[in-house]
């Protein structure tokens, strides 16, 4: 599937591209279930924060792992703004093409993807 | 046709049309006062303001013609009639009411409701009473801004800063700069700008058309009892004109209060739309409030080490998961866009029927009500 790049560079792509095939390439991944599964997903998620080396962020996923709070209770809690603001400013600098490109390559190595799909590969 | 007259019963008539002036008076300034609403601002409820307008000038002008034309008028013409029977004598009366035409009392009353049973003999004071008290229909409003606040209540959202509205700007921002949305949104603006206004007035503008209806009828319906107990009082074709305006005044009274009721139920529909919407938005907020934070709690991890720890790639992660929740907070803003757009048309609509039903010279509308003839009520200079 990856032996066909698409025309054109990543750059000229429309943004909206890199999206799409983002999420087309994830609902035919191993890793589409294990999504799917909403509570489940935000279980981990919530644990995973709990396992921050940041005390704050630590106490945040342990409330929300609990159930002590909910997520819109924990954005009304002073101290626990700036996780989710850091949080944001991540995805904020996220580049969607790089995640594009390294899906592609994850497919590829891991020998999923659709059939035809065209790749995103960026030099990097 | 028999002529009669017994001048101090028919003082009574006089009497009760200017306490029936009154109550139409008293339903006019109700309906008026009790109606005045500020709606402006950019909510949608500024979309009534043509048809508000035209219902409150619409029951006014009607109430007035009501009180005036068909009442006011009447009782001065009755209480004409008075004095000319207190100066003249049956004979002479009876000669000046023969030179009046005559008139279809049961005609006038055929679709009417049926007539009041007179008990017994009356005392000639005590024919022309009323048989309900108008204004007590004109009661004082419920309050409902608890149910429609000026400003809705969503706590999230209270101050300029609330993270959760700085988290949605954010990512409604990272969508329009990946192509999957189209701007940034203030979500305070796009679900609080189009509920603020003064919905619980508006609602309560129901009760008063209600309330109104109800006075008029009751006043219809004195006026109708009126009729029916003319022939105690008052016999003859002066007597018969009398009766058959005001069988013509009733009638238009009582027919008004679908009308009323129909005004009513638009301001009843357009508070009760106002309300849901504001429980479908509250429902949305909290959905994509939700996704907003869910996508900068992913963020957060995200930017810790390359290897997530849950078994997820770094990049099924952000794909996976977060762009997930950013398309899901793209979707509310469109489907709260798609709601408000709907309750924009509701509204447009509303405004529209009540534009049309506030009109006084509309078929469809309140009931023309008649001019007496006072050609037909002799009067002491007759």
């Amino acid at each position: 599937m990856m032996d066909t790049p698409h025309t054109g560079s990543p750059d000229e792509a429309e943004p909206s591209r890199y999206a799409e095939h983002i999420t087309r390439l994830i609902s035919t991944s191993p890793y589409a279930s294990m999504l799917a599964d909403e509570a489940g997903m935000r279980a981990r998620l919530y644990r995973h924060l709990a396992d921050s080396e940041d005390p704050v962020t630590a106490e945040l996923g342990a409330q929300l792992r609990d159930g002590i709070i909910d997520l819109a209770a924990a954005s009304r809690v002073p101290a626990y703004a700036d996780v989710f603001l850091r949080g944001m400013d991540t995805l904020a600098e996220t580049d969607f093409r790089m995640v594009a490109a390294d899906l592609d390559a994850l497919a590829e190595r891991e020998g999923w993807g659709s059939e035809g799909d065209e790749g995103f590969n960026v030099n990097r | 046709m028999t002529f009669s007259v017994d001048p101090i019963a028919l003082k009574g008539l006089s009497d009760l049309l200017d306490r029936a002036h009154d109550d139409a008076d008293a339903a006019r300034r109700y309906s008026w006062d009790e109606s005045d609403l500020e709606l402006t601002g950019e909510g949608l409820i500024y979309l009534l303001t043509g048809g508000h307008l035209e219902v409150r000038r619409g029951v006014m002008v009607w109430l007035g013609e009501v009180r005036d034309r068909a009442i006011g008028h009447t009782a001065v013409a009755v209480r004409d009639a008075v004095s000319h029977y207190q100066g003249a004598d049956r004979a002479s009366a009876e000669r000046v009411d023969r030179t009046i035409p005559g008139a279809d009392v049961a005609g006038a009353r055929d679709d009417l409701p049926p007539a009041t049973p007179v008990m017994g003999p009356v005392a000639p004071s005590m024919v022309f009473t009323e048989q309900v008290e108008p204004q007590n229909a004109l009661r004082e409003l419920p309050d409902y801004n608890d149910e429609l606040p000026y400003v809705p209540t969503f706590p999230d959202l209270a101050s300029p800063f609330a993270l959760l509205r700085t988290a949605i700007y954010r990512v409604t921002d990272l969508a329009s700069r990946i192509g999957i949305g189209d701007r940034a949104y203030d979500i305070a603006e796009v679900v609080l700008k189009p509920l603020v206004g003064d919905w619980a007035g508006l609602r309560a503008c129901a009760d008063v058309y209600r309330h109104t209806g109800e006075a008029v009828e009751q006043l219809g319906k004195n006026l109708l009892k009126a009729v029916d107990v003319m022939s105690l009082a008052w016999q003859g074709n002066a007597a018969d004109s009398c009766a058959v305006h005001l069988a013509h005044v009733a009638k238009a009274l009582l027919d008004s209060t679908s009308q009323f009721n129909a005004i009513a139920a638009e301001y009843e529909g357009a508070a009760k739309g106002a309300h849901e919407l504001s429980g479908t938005l509250g429902n949305l907020l909290n959905d994509i409030g939700d996704a907003a934070l869910t996508a900068a709690a992913t963020g957060t991890i995200t930017a810790a080490a390359g290897s997530t720890g849950w078994g997820l790639p770094v990049a099924v992660l952000l794909g996976g998961v977060a762009l997930t929740k950013v398309y899901r907070v793209v979707h509310g803003i469109a489907e709260i866009l798609k709601e408000v757009s709907r309750m924009q048309l509701y509204v447009s609509g509303i405004n529209a029927t009540i534009e049309g039903l506030g009109r006084v010279d509309s078929a469809l509308t309140l009931p023309t009500v008649p001019a007496l003839d006072r050609s037909t009520v002799p009067t002491g200079t007759r």
